[in-house]
């Protein structure tokens, strides 16, 4: 089969590589997996007083495809409002991608990771006294 | 009183036809051949009178002619498996005037069924279907924090690969086939207990969803060259 150019580029120089505090009031983490093919995908976010993403990493143990998701998934969550991280869409990453039809489920893995993300640090929004001193000074 | 069919001489006991269900048989197999009344080892053909019956909706379990449970006597299975394959071998189809294509789509649908009864995983994955349980697809739990010690266990193997940890490594090898007995006989467990349903069936998923990150670690543990 044959991949297009930007898969090729994100899983050859894979963006975002890495690991952020996992116990860090404004950081959430994502750990996602497809028992269908054994993938695992942790996505990290981070986030600053205003609530927007300063930092994402990942770290996927998978085929090229789900790599090259979850890479991309953390360049476009760079730079977004927390809230806006949830409009990333699995079809977005496929047409950015040009995922082939069998690789499809890559991209949700990389959305599912995105929304665990997502909930993980809103859950410490809520609870975390330091957390809630966050969200107030985004307020 | 046990009915026997003579399948070229090994005779296989017929009371295991039904595929050992009793009352929740839904769909009920034939025990004995529409076309001339002899007693069947399998609802695919009849051994007798070469009649092709149903080819596709008789179960693994049923097709081969065992229990369906997933407790198997892999020896009988064995031994079923190969009186049912030469019956609808190309030369002797042939010489009993059963149709060719046929005979090989009967074939491959045996081979299919002997696939997955004589693996232990897919046994227990096929019992969960159709037992009416969910597809890893629709349901991807799995128990505690696999996902979290399998992506640990992933990032230990990255870094005895990059530092010639080959005692580390040993280790993790020793640990990951110690952790997949352990989960195979978990997976046994609740397959055993498929007909109670439910909250049974959920379990055995996220054991079996459990064990795929399993043999994924143990691939790449075994991969790695130091």
């Amino acid at each position: 089969m044959a991949y297009g150019p930007k898969i090729v580029d994100h899983y050859e120089n894979p963006r975002n590589v890495g690991s952020l505090d996992k116990a860090s009031p404004r950081v959430g983490t994502g750990i996602v997996g497809a028992p269908e093919c054994g993938d695992v995908m942790k996505l990290q976010i981070q986030i600053d007083e205003q609530q927007n993403i300063v930092d994402a990493k990942f770290k996927t143990f998978g085929c090229g495809s789900a790599i090259a998701s979850s890479s991309l998934a953390t360049e476009w969550l760079k730079g977004r409002k927390l809230d806006q991280a949830l409009d990333i869409k699995n079809t977005d990453i496929v047409r950015e991608l040009a995922l082939p039809p069998v690789k499809i489920h890559c991209s949700v893995l990389a959305e599912d990771a995105i929304r665990a993300a997502v909930n993980d640090l809103k859950k410490k929004l809520e609870h975390s006294p330091t957390a809630e001193a966050v969200a107030a000074g985004a307020r | 009183m046990r009915l026997r069919v003579e399948l070229l001489g090994v005779s296989l006991p017929v009371d295991a036809v039904d595929g050992g269900r009793s009352s929740d048989n839904s769909a009920a197999l034939p025990t004995k051949c529409h076309e001339c009344r002899e007693p069947l080892a399998t609802p695919l053909f009849c051994g007798a009178c070469h009649a092709l019956l149903q080819e596709t909706v008789a179960d693994h379990f049923a097709a081969i002619g065992i229990a369906r449970r997933y407790e198997i006597d892999a020896a009988d299975l064995r031994r079923r498996y190969l009186a049912l394959s030469r019956e609808v071998h190309p030369d002797r189809a042939a010489q009993a005037g059963l149709d060719p294509s046929a005979a090989a789509r009967v074939s491959s649908r045996l081979n299919e069924a002997m696939r997955v009864l004589s693996d232990d995983l897919l046994r227990a994955e096929y019992l969960l279907e159709i037992s009416g349980g969910p597809s890893a697809t629709a349901d991807k739990s799995v128990p505690g924090n696999v996902l979290t010690e399998t992506l640990e266990l992933r990032e230990e193997i990255d870094e005895a690969r990059h530092s010639g940890g080959a005692e580390r490594l040993g280790a993790i090898r020793a640990q990951l086939a110690q952790q997949h007995t352990a989960a195979m006989q978990r997976v046994a467990a609740l397959a055993r207990q498929v007909d109670q349903g439910g909250e049974t069936l959920k379990l055995l998923r996220a054991e079996l969803n459990a064990i795929k990150y399993l043999r994924r670690l143990r691939e790449e543990a075994a991969r790695v060259e130091i």
